[in-house]
């Protein structure tokens, strides 16, 4: 079982939607679009199509579980969920990430507390 | 939300066929409530749809990538079902065979026996075959040259002979000869008997056996007879005699009287150039040997054979190189000494590992329990193979059914297969532990082995080849049910409810079973023979009376007697007179109250000493007859009463038969036979074959006894016995014999001999019996393993026969109601029951008695000549065996004929 791969765009992607998930918990593939967009402020220019690629792949790895279910509006819409495997990936995921990117921020001699 | 891991796992739902539409509806969803949203912020359809895409991207594309991701996945859940299927068919099984605790243990019990014999087998083999004779390097470029005179193997060569090899252009590097005997080295209060090889300089090189401490050889130690009193000894002589003192070079010791220095001392490892049970305690130049003091010309005979040789080859050089150019050395000898060498010739054989050794003897009888077992544990396997099937049969409308809803059958042979692999692991598993925990507990000693330095030590190979085994063994026990059961005989399975015949038992079964008891048959007879041919070593057949009768044994361990040479204790050789000593012993020992009377000799009964000899009729030379082959024995007066026999004819031997005297002897009937059948023997002269012109080699007969067993219990030679004082064999044992029990002689020996010499070594008294008992080892162990095996296969194939015939029954049970409704009394319904299993087991039974009758012939000399086909074994066993048929067969007979007809035809 693969993680997140962290450093390009897909596993940046990943993260973000399982951080979503964890955040606002289950939504719908539009949910989790909105949330990305709205987090990033438009700085995550990404086409929503290559959402559901992303999604079904962390469904794959197990990291995410789905369930149709009905909308507010009474549409029938698959639910994604973040699971419990998912939750431990993000996590070790996050930490490594962070620590990457400190180590990076170091390394070009900028103040971690500048970027905090 | 969530469900159960495991539960999950098999909801296959989510990747079936509405998964097309699930990614179909979950893209759809996306777009429109996106071009909703857009809608409602005022834009048209048609704009919103185009924003939509654009910001969406390629929804078939989309799709399509979604849909590999999940297939991947799908292939990834496809092998963790398989997997989870495989765990659900273990515990699946193991609940079963809870059920049927009694067939688990059967099968695990008789795998653990089978893998666990097996294991225990190869490991000896390993130790016997692989192990290198401890102490020597490279063995594999060392040759053993073996004389062969007139087409016949010799270990012994003449000096002279190896000297002419030795500086002819051999392809060896460096060539030995030497020659082993005891000698006494001796401490101021009695001398200690110790195993010396005598050997020349290149001794060490030639088995890479350098000393670690000091030096070997030197040439100038190969010439020059007694003038080199120089020894290496070896590190457990060391240790134990000389106290593993540190300034062990330059020690001295006496050796035969005469101080001997101490130049070297071998490897730890090293034992001697042959696998032997004593192992050299010291090397000395072979010049130092005393046949040689005073006199260099047993260096120069060409007729004195005394000494073995080894080569060591050149890298690169090979064995027949080497056989070529030392048989070309033994043409010219034979053209240059025609009267001594005409007939000799050389063989050179590997010494490597295996089999130049004597280990080869052991090799082959190893083999043969190899196959044995190999039998054993195929048996076993038929037997459970067959319990499967039994087990089986009762499901087989079950399987019939899965079958036909389209179970695969790559399912159901997996089922069955995981039931076999778990008992075999299991079973397997016992059997390899119980047998490495075994052998490390026994040595090859204890088993009678000849491999000093051996050790049972569990290695990878017997562990892989126990793997092997247990894998086949599933394979065997688990695939062919598997494979039997699984094939869609549907229709006879579903249909077979109609109260027909039945199906008989398959044919697999009856061949397994039939096998069982033919192989049971095999080794219970072989068992058989060997406690018949012990039998006939009892005191009736070996000629002689062991009970109350004592044997000395001048060397301290060992598996054969130690002598008492009078040379060595100071005295005159026997041709000097040396015959004062044998009547002072005999005299002081006989006179001791408790001993009833006693004896000097070269051999007892038995010993397996094999002192051979041809005889003819004398004066009539017959060239090309090579003789009568008989055993000699050279004895004093009283030998007879001593150990037992009686004569039939003349005389025994007596005092006043020494070296002024006529040349006789005493023969056994037997060849009295051979040499002037239905004459009377007494008064005629016989000589050596080859000599029969020559008084010195011609005797004359002056008694006759009846039969005598020949040192060997494997052979029944002819026997001479000549007077003692008559020889120049300076090898004595003492024979006493006791109205009482044989160890109250320990005192009175003792005391006799200290009377006559205070000097002279006291010799352990063995007791004749305890001597018997070990020269008919091999055919006890050979029977209690035969036996023992025998016994365990005889429960198994009862097992087999039961299992085989009870199912017969079962299935047929429909069928016996129905004759019996039909009017068939319960002796008819037990009839064919009893015939049924008789009938199976027929053909097993004659093609083990077959085989037996072969191995029983092969086995001939080990079975002590006893007749392959020998009634009271073959009669014995077989009613044994029939007996266990029958019995096996009786409670399914006895089911059988209660069989309530009504209630058979209601079954089902």
């Amino acid at each position: 079982m693969g993680g997140i791969r962290a450093g390009n765009l897909y596993g940046t992607l990943e993260m973000l939607i399982l951080r979503g998930l964890e955040l606002c918990g289950p939504m719908h593939g539009v949910g989790v679009a909105d949330h990305i967009g709205s987090r990033s402020s438009g700085l995550f220019r990404v086409e929503e199509g290559s959402l559901y690629p992303a999604l079904h792949r962390l469904q794959a790895k197990g990291f995410v579980n789905w369930e149709w279910r009905k909308t507010e509006e009474g549409r029938r819409a698959k639910f994604y969920e973040i699971t419990r495997k998912g939750q431990r990936a993000l996590s070790s995921e996050l930490e490594s990430w962070v620590a990457n990117t400190r180590a990076m921020l170091s390394l070009l001699e900028v103040p971690v507390g500048e970027v905090k | 939300m969530k469900r159960p891991g495991l539960k999950r796992l098999f909801h296959l739902d989510r990747f079936g066929k509405n998964l097309e539409g699930s990614l179909d509806e979950e893209v759809t969803f996306h777009l429109e409530t996106r071009v909703g949203q857009l809608v409602a912020e005022g834009k048209t359809p048609e704009e919103a749809r185009e924003e939509v895409l654009r910001r969406f991207g390629d929804p078939e594309l989309t799709v399509q990538r979604c849909r590999k991701i999940d297939q991947g996945g799908l292939r990834r859940r496809f092998i963790s079902d398989l997997f989870t299927d495989i765990l659900q068919d273990v515990s699946y099984t193991l609940r079963g065979l809870r059920k049927a605790s009694g067939f688990a243990i059967v099968a695990v019990v008789s795998l653990a026996v089978g893998i666990g014999v097996n294991t225990a087998l190869f490991t000896t083999i390993q130790a016997v075959w692989l192990a290198p004779v401890p102490g020597v390097t490279d063995p594999d470029r060392i040759v053993d040259m073996v004389p062969v005179i007139r087409g016949e193997d010799y270990y012994w060569w003449a000096y002279p002979d190896f000297a002419d090899v030795n500086n002819a252009n051999t392809p060896f590097e460096s060539l030995t000869a030497w020659a082993e005997r005891d000698a006494t080295f001796g401490t101021e209060e009695g001398g200690n008997r110790a195993s010396v090889a005598y050997a020349t300089s290149d001794y060490f090189d030639v088995l890479g056996a350098l000393p670690t401490v000091g030096r070997g050889f030197l040439d100038s130690e190969d010439e020059g007879p007694g003038q080199h009193p120089v020894v290496v000894v070896s590190h457990h002589f060391w240790q134990d005699q000389l106290s593993g003192r540190s300034e062990i070079l330059g020690h001295s010791f006496p050796l035969d009287g005469i101080p001997y220095t101490v130049i070297g001392v071998a490897p730890e490892e090293f034992r001697g150039a042959r696998v032997n049970r004593n192992s050299v305690d010291m090397w000395v130049p072979l010049f130092q040997h005393p046949d040689a003091s005073g006199n260099e010309s047993v260096f120069r005979d060409r007729g004195l054979v005394s000494v073995q040789v080894l080569g060591r080859l050149r890298p690169g050089a090979k064995i027949s190189e080497a056989r070529a150019a030392v048989q070309t050395v033994f043409a010219s000898l034979a053209t240059e000494y025609p009267e001594t060498n005409q007939y000799r010739t050389v063989k050179a054989v590997s010494f490597g590992r295996f089999p130049a050794q004597n280990r080869i003897y052991d090799l082959i009888s190893l083999v043969g329990i190899c196959g044995l077992l190999a039998i054993l544990l195929l048996i076993i396997c038929g037997n459970l193979a067959g319990m499967v099937l039994a087990r089986s049969a009762s499901r087989e409308r079950e399987i019939g059914v899965r079958l036909a809803l389209g179970s695969s059958r790559v399912r159901l042979v997996r089922h069955l297969m995981v039931e076999a692999v778990i008992l075999t692991v299991i079973g397997g598993g016992v059997g390899i532990v119980l047998a490495m925990t075994a052998m490390t507990r026994v040595s090859p000693m204890d088993l009678s082995i000849s491999a000093p330095g051996a050790t049972f030590e569990p290695s990878g190979w017997a562990l892989a080849w126990s793997l092997a085994l247990s894998f086949v063994a599933a394979q065997v026990f688990g695939l062919l049910p598997a494979l039997r059961f699984s094939r869609p005989e549907l229709v006879s399975a579903l249909k077979d409810d109609t109260g027909g015949g039945g199906r008989r038992v398959g044919r697999f079964q009856r061949y397994a079973a039939s096998s069982q008891t033919g192989a049971a048959f095999l080794l219970l007879l072989i068992a058989a023979l060997f406690l018949r041919s012990l039998e006939l070593t009892d005191q009736s057949q070996i000629g002689f009376r062991p009970e109350g009768m004592a044997v000395s044994d001048f060397r301290t361990g060992g598996t054969f007697l130690g002598f008492l040479d009078p040379s060595e204790e100071g005295y005159p050789s026997m041709e000097e007179g040396g015959s004062a000593l044998v009547d002072q012993l005999i005299e002081s020992i006989g006179s001791r109250p408790g001993v009833a009377s006693v004896a000097l000799s070269t051999g007892f009964p038995l010993d397996r000493s094999r002192a051979y000899l041809s005889v003819n009729p004398a004066g009539q030379p017959s060239p090309d007859s090579t003789g009568v082959r008989v055993e000699f024995t050279h004895a004093t007066e009283g030998y007879f009463s001593t150990i037992g026999t009686p004569i039939l004819q003349g005389r025994a031997l007596l005092r006043t038969d020494d070296r002024t005297s006529a040349r006789v002897a005493v023969i056994t009937r037997s060849l009295s036979d051979r040499l002037w059948p239905g004459e009377d023997a007494l008064g005629l002269q016989f000589s050596q074959a080859g000599a029969e012109n020559r008084a010195d080699a011609t005797w004359t007969v002056v008694g006759v006894t009846g039969h005598v067993a020949s040192s060997a219990v494997t052979e029944d030679l002819p026997q001479v016995f000549f007077p003692l004082r008559q020889s120049n064999n300076p090898n004595l044992i003492i024979l006493a014999r006791s109205d009482t029990d044989p160890a109250t002689l320990a005192g009175p020996v003792r005391e006799g001999m200290r009377s006559v010499d205070p000097g002279l070594p006291i010799p352990r008294l063995v007791p004749a019996q305890s001597l018997v008992a070990l020269a008919t080892q091999e055919q006890r162990t050979g029977g209690q393993v035969a036996g023992g095996l025998g016994l365990l296969v005889l429960l198994l194939s009862a097992m087999g026969v039961y299992g085989v015939v009870a199912l017969a029954v079962t299935n047929r049970t429909r069928e016996i109601g129905l004759r019996i409704a039909m009017g068939a009394t319960r002796g008819v319904v037990i009839r064919g029951v009893f015939r049924d299993g008789l009938r199976m087991a027929g053909p097993g039974l004659v093609v083990g008695g077959l085989l037996a009758v072969g191995t029983a012939a092969v086995m001939r000399s080990t079975l002590l000549g006893l007749s392959p086909v020998d009634p009271i074994a073959f009669l014995s066993v077989g009613v044994l065996l029939l007996f266990v048929v029958i019995t096996s067969s009786l409670a399914p007979a006895l089911r059988a004929s209660g069989i309530h007809p009504m209630e058979a035809l209601r079954k089902d």
